[in-house]
């Protein structure tokens, strides 16, 4: 007792008091912020116990000043800190382990927070669905368009918001009058005529509704097509407008909704919802909410459709354009510049065929050889060939192999190869400038001319053989020929000679040769700039409908 | 042409891949002879991966669907699309050839 | 139910009439039936060839000119002209033989054939399947005239030496669902 007294006068005496006290306020003010910041801002705490570990905390740190101030011991001061400190650090554990705790578990405070927008009207519902149909389109489009996959969701959104039994979906033929059940699902008592072999299983029943397909106003869904108007059918067994089949229970016909499917006035579809016969019937509620799902379906499909358009074009300019390319990049950048022979070409390519091939191939030190091919058919499927050729040639004409030889093996290589249509003509030369000797052998191409320069004649040089492709054991064998100074060797496909003027007259082959007369003199570069502005002047502005090219090789020595 | 044998349970099922043309459609009347020899009495013939058939390919359809009537077998021509279908329309066949739109289909017909 | 479609011969059909088409021609080769008739159809665009059967229609007409008319003789030719548009297909094929002489025939048998069709009596319907003549041989479908006279809905005809024929494919223009104005 007196230690407690002097202990306290000792308190007061050495101005320790006034710390203590000054503590006692700070905690205090803690504490009413404390609460400030959970009453004002009650989403910042996230749970009732992050305000009162704090509490405890401040509270016991209080209630030690306070007891420090009346019994002045050491110990119990010392003691108010510790259970204090014991408080922080449980406050501290609590927010790391609980983290989550901040996001989940809102507490009483919050859901005041989230009611404030006021009662929704009930087409919200609706508004809600089309945004979810106008996000499905966007998943329906990465990858590739499914038509399928969003006509069922179209079907499962009839069914879930009307709580019908079942549901199908009817898409009209692009070319005909008619419409072909695409979508199906639950069950749907068909309200239409079953085919009278058709056993009355519901497998089978329901097979034969996955499958269906009907003409323009054949059953209810075809007069559903034919005049867009949705009908609304709240007992089939009494309507005429619905066929019964029976007598068995899962045939029987409850009440049905048909709505059309339309993009502006034309119907691409039928959607048609059932209940059983033992659900309530559809109420006018249900159909005006199948009415207007009915019309967000019809924009959905119509955002298909316009997309499906401009991919398929675009496809077909893309596959075009590789053509193209791929043409340009396996025909020679520069013809050869030799002193035996001089080179010449033309050749000019129609958008969408890209179908001709042309070749100087200096393999061997002793040979120089021409060729010119002319790819049937045409896009990506006649570069595939282009590129095949191309590469046995290349790979070919570094042998000894005779001409006929080459042609045996670019055909073998070919035929019965690839799985679509495979079929060229070409022609290959093969010239020997010390013996002044050409090997000549033609797959069904036109006729080589060759211009004597003595006696200053034009001849025509063809083999009846066929085209590669058309069977691995065509036959084909070289023609020799000797040729001397100022020979031409012309070589040329199809759409050169055919080429139309606007009386629908072809080029022809005489008019060629009559150029090539004319110009015979002229280097080989000259006399296929002749050619080129004879062609041009004789088409004039018609159009052209195949690649035209034209290969000329004069003898120099 | 390939043709391909597979069975599903008493069924056997003709997978044909390719053209049925002027040159090889005579494959596949040979081949259903050869199993009519061997006394196959359920046949589906899946044209699934069939792309392309002419008056050829037709007539030997014709020629199996008749063979097998009149020995009174069971036959399902299934899966077809595109222009296969659009040239079994043209000739307006599609009610003589005993035709399902899937292999499922034509087994449940064959069962019961 | 459609008029009863029958084959006929008039040289004079405008179908016959050649200007502004293209033209090719053929030695009656049996094995590059199908190649002929690529050369034909590569020229055609791409929204009337219906994948594959523009092709598959022009062949059988090929086939029918080697096979019927020239007889696979390799120096008797095929001549054909040809155009295409984003809505027509025209063709015109002529061979060297005597014509098809059992044209009346075949009319007949393709009465019979429909009326089997439209009474739904398939089991006659199976002697109707094929036309089948003295000259024909087991790879013969005898279906090509029955789908072509189907296919070519801008008209079908035979010169008259029945050597040559004319037809036209008019196509609709593409367009999505059915149009319900004036119904």
């Amino acid at each position: 007792m007196v230690h407690w007294i002097i202990m306290q006068t000792a308190l007061f005496d050495s101005y320790a008091i006034a710390p203590l006290a000054a503590s006692l306020l700070v905690q205090g003010l803690a504490v009413f912020f404390l609460f400030r910041v959970a009453r004002n801002h009650p989403e910042r705490v996230p749970a009732p116990i992050f305000i009162r570990l704090p509490v405890f905390f401040i509270a016991f740190l209080a209630v030690s000043s306070v007891l420090a101030i009346l019994l002045p011991s050491l110990l119990v001061y010392s003691s108010g800190i510790f259970l204090a400190s014991v408080f922080l650090l449980a406050f501290c554990v609590l927010c790391g382990s609980n983290s989550r705790a901040f996001t989940a578990a809102p507490g009483p405070e919050e859901t005041v927070v989230a009611e404030a927008p006021p009662e929704e009207p009930t087409d919200d519902p609706l508004i809600a669905i089309g945004q979810e149909f106008i996000s499905r389109i966007s998943e329906s489009m990465t990858g590739e368009i499914n038509l399928i996959r969003l006509l069922d969701f179209i079907n499962e959104t009839l069914i879930e918001n009307t709580s019908a039994d079942g549901g199908v979906i009817f898409l009209a033929d692009d070319f005909e009058d008619i419409i072909t059940s695409k979508s199906f699902s639950g069950k749907f008592p068909p309200p239409y005529k079953l085919p009278q072999d058709l056993p009355h299983k519901p497998i089978r029943v329901e097979t034969n509704l996955r499958y269906a397909q009907f003409n323009l106003g054949e059953s209810v869904f075809g007069e559903v097509a034919a005049t867009g108007k949705p009908i609304l059918i709240e007992n089939g067994e009494l309507d005429e407008r619905i066929e019964t089949n029976g007598p068995e229970d899962f045939l029987k016909t409850g009440s049905y909704i048909f709505v059309p499917l339309m993009i502006k006035d034309r119907v691409v579809g039928v959607g048609g919802i059932a209940r059983l016969p033992e659900s309530k019937p559809f109420t006018e509620d249900d159909f005006r909410t199948a009415m207007m799902l009915s019309k967000y379906a019809g924009a959905a499909i119509n955002n298909i459709y316009s997309v499906q358009e401009i991919l398929e074009h675009a496809d077909l300019e893309r596959e075009a354009s590789i053509a193209s390319k791929i043409q340009k990049t396996l025909h020679p950048k520069r013809l050869p510049e030799l002193p035996e022979v001089g080179f010449g070409s033309f050749f000019n390519s129609t958008k969408g065929v890209c179908g001709d091939y042309y070749d100087i191939i200096l393999a061997r030190r002793d040979r120089i050889v021409v060729t010119i091919a002319d790819v049937a058919g045409k896009g990506i499927q006649s570069s595939m060939v282009m590129i095949m050729l191309r590469s046995i040639l290349h790979l070919v004409t570094n042998t000894t192999k005779s001409a006929g030889t080459v042609l045996d093996w670019i055909n073998k290589g070919i035929t019965g190869k690839i799985d679509m249509d495979h079929y060229a003509t070409l022609s290959f030369v093969s010239y020997c400038p010390e013996t002044r000797t050409i090997e000549y052998a033609s797959a069904g191409h036109q006729p080589m001319l060759l211009w004597r320069a003595n006696p200053g004649k034009i001849e025509t040089i063809s083999q009846k053989t066929d085209p590669i492709g058309v069977e691995r054991g065509s036959v084909y064998s070289d023609m020799k020929l000797t040729v001397s100074k100022g020979d031409i060797i012309i070589l040329y496909t199809d759409g050169l000679v055919e080429s139309l003027n606007h009386e629908g007259h072809q080029y022809g082959l005489e008019s060629l040769s009559r150029v090539l007369s004319e110009s015979s003199s002229m280097t080989a570069k000259e006399i296929a700039a002749e050619v080129k502005h004879n062609i041009q002047a004789f088409v004039g502005s018609a159009s052209l409908h195949d690649d035209q090219t034209l290969v000329i090789m004069k003898i120099k020595a | 042409m390939e043709l391909k044998i597979r069975k599903n349970g008493e069924v056997y099922i003709i997978d044909v891949n390719g053209e049925m043309d002027l040159y090889n459609s005579y494959k596949l009347k040979e081949l259903v002879m050869k199993m009519l020899e061997k006394n196959v009495q359920s046949f589906i013939i899946n044209l699934e991966q069939v792309d392309y058939i002419d008056s050829s390919g037709i007539g030997a359809l014709i020629y199996i669907c008749s063979t097998v009537k009149k020995m009174s077998l069971k036959l399902a021509i299934t899966n077809i699309h595109g222009s296969v279908k659009k040239v079994i329309e043209l000739t307006k066949l599609m009610g003589y050839f005993p035709i399902t739109n899937s292999i499922e289909e034509a087994l449940q017909q064959m069962e019961g | 139910m459609n008029p009863i479609k029958d084959l006929r011969a008039d040289g004079s059909d405008p179908l016959f009439d050649k200007t502004n088409m293209l033209y090719k021609e053929f030695p009656s080769d049996f094995r590059q039936i199908r190649y002929f008739t690529l050369l034909i159809v590569q020229s055609a665009p791409l929204e009337i060839k219906e994948i594959n059967l523009l092709e598959q229609q022009i062949s059988e007409i090929i086939k029918n000119a080697v096979k019927h008319g020239n007889n696979c003789d390799l120096n008797k030719k095929v001549r054909v002209w040809y155009s295409f548009s984003s809505t027509h297909a025209h063709l015109i094929v002529e061979d060297e033989g005597q014509g098809f002489k059992d044209l009346e025939k075949w009319n007949d048998f393709n009465r019979k054939r429909l009326e089997c069709l439209y009474q739904q009596d398939f089991e006659h319907l199976g002697s109707y399947v094929s036309f089948r003549t003295s000259k024909s041989d087991e790879q013969d479908g005898g279906n090509a005239l029955f789908a072509a006279l189907e296919y070519w809905n801008g008209g079908f005809v035979y010169n008259q030496k029945r050597n040559g024929v004319a037809m036209l494919k008019k196509y609709p223009q593409r367009r999505h669902g059915i149009s319900i104005d004036g119904e």
